[in-house]
């Protein structure tokens, strides 16, 4: 802008024209997506005080280190901050797809219109404007190359969709495990690679090594997921114990670990100090126990086991 | 509460798939993503959600298009093994 405006005496033409010069450039500087990442997530609206790292950090440790709250604690402060990087991904997106669009039409138009008036203007107004329009062309040029990624716009966005599947699936993985194994700090720089997942930088070193080949085997894949592989149920058995999963579900968000307790003793299993706990453990018996079963009648008896064992009156297992 | 991920022997034929599927949902909550590790089929399950009382239907796509019946709800898409081999299909759930 003082190459442009530094040497030239402020008439009144020249105001009006340097406010209007200013007025189009302005536009560029306000565009959030630029950037070329999301914004952060810790900020007062997105995620409240209480749960910003230091203050979570601090909530964290001072429960107790042996029991479940420190891995409730953490799952609950995952939860919110992905949701959070969600709602900004979304807005980023957005924003993105509308900034790109408005600059375009916009400096489009500006530069028709300050080579338009320098046609009409007097000889070192027309300068000023000639240099204008030509100023415009020129930082939408810039413009273009910073966001020459807007033909390949749909190919970036689908490389962050597959970091941030690749970055979720390993969370999600992590979060099965108690926080003594995975730990709320852990937590956090897992959720930083979550945030900066979503990055275009990446997407774009991404996509100009082989943007094909890499989103199709990220976002079809569980890329470096270790998982422990399962047979085939015998044909019937969801069905077959679908009423007994839906009681333990309904047990569970009752938190009636009582009850519960009672299906885990008729599984010879130890309950758990918690409703989720208990739940958790009935499950993963019952995941061993279908697997082993070889008929849908064996399913279906243990699916019975389970309903009558909630139906028992009594004290349950604990 | 974590939604869990399960995998599933690449072996496994459509209909076993479907089954195997069926009864993670009755466990786990209702499918929300599959795929493969390279190894064998892989699908995320959504905790905290009602277990569906309908089950799953898998449908290979062919030509990368499914068809999917009008009212239905498509629940995930992704690249897993069918009978030993990597395949395209689309899970959704009937009204």
């Amino acid at each position: 802008m003082q190459d442009l405006f530094g040497k030239v005496v402020w008439t009144g033409i020249h105001n009006r024209l340097r406010v209007l010069v200013i007025g189009l450039l302005l536009p560029l500087g306000a565009c959030a997506s630029f950037d070329g990442h999301p914004r952060p997530v810790v900020e007062p609206i997105v995620v409240k005080d209480e749960y910003h790292v230091a203050q979570a950090l601090t909530a964290y440790y001072a429960l107790p280190a042996d029991g479940a709250q420190r891995t409730e604690y953490r799952d609950k402060i995952i939860g919110i901050y992905m949701d959070a990087a969600e709602s900004r991904y979304q807005e980023f997106r957005r924003l993105l797809s509308r900034e790109i669009k408005g600059s375009n039409f916009g400096l489009g138009t500006g530069a028709l219109v300050l080579a338009t008036a320098a046609s009409v203007a007097a000889e070192r107004a027309a300068n000023i404007l000639s240099a204008g329009a030509a100023a415009l062309t020129g930082a939408k040029t810039g413009l273009a190359k910073e966001v020459y990624f807007e033909k390949t716009l749909p190919a970036l966005i689908a490389g962050m969709e597959a970091s941030r599947t690749r970055v979720r699936t390993n969370i999600l993985l992590r979060m099965q495990k108690p926080a003594a194994e995975y730990s709320l700090p852990e937590a956090f720089m897992d959720l930083n690679s979550y945030e900066t997942a979503a990055s275009l930088d990446s997407a774009i070193e991404m996509v100009t090594a082989d943007a094909s080949r890499r989103v199709a085997v990220e976002q079809n894949a569980y890329d470096g997921v270790v998982l422990t592989l399962s047979g085939a149920p015998p044909i019937g058995t969801g069905d077959a114990l679908r009423a007994a999963g839906t009681k333990i579900q309904e047990l569970e968000a009752a938190n009636d670990n009582v009850t519960l307790g009672k299906i885990a003793k008729a599984l010879n299993i130890a309950p758990g100090a918690t409703a989720p706990d208990t739940a958790g453990a009935i499950r993963a018996e019952m995941a061993v126990q279908i697997q082993r079963n070889s008929t849908v009648e064996q399913n279906k008896a243990l699916g019975t086991k389970i309903l009558d064992a909630a139906a028992q009156p009594g004290t349950g297992g604990q | 509460m974590a939604d869990t991920i399960q995998g599933a022997k690449p072996e496994l034929s459509l209909s076993e798939l479907t089954e195997w599927l069926t009864t993670n949902e009755v466990l786990f909550g209702p499918v929300i993503q599959i795929g493969n590790n390279g190894q064998g089929t892989a699908a995320t399950f959504k905790s905290g959600v009602a277990i569906p009382t309908k089950a799953p239907v898998v449908r290979l796509k062919v030509g990368g298009q499914a068809v999917i019946p009008e009212g239905a709800t498509k629940l995930a898409e992704g690249k897993v093994f069918i009978s030993g081999v990597i395949q395209d299909v689309v899970v959704f759930r009937l009204a």
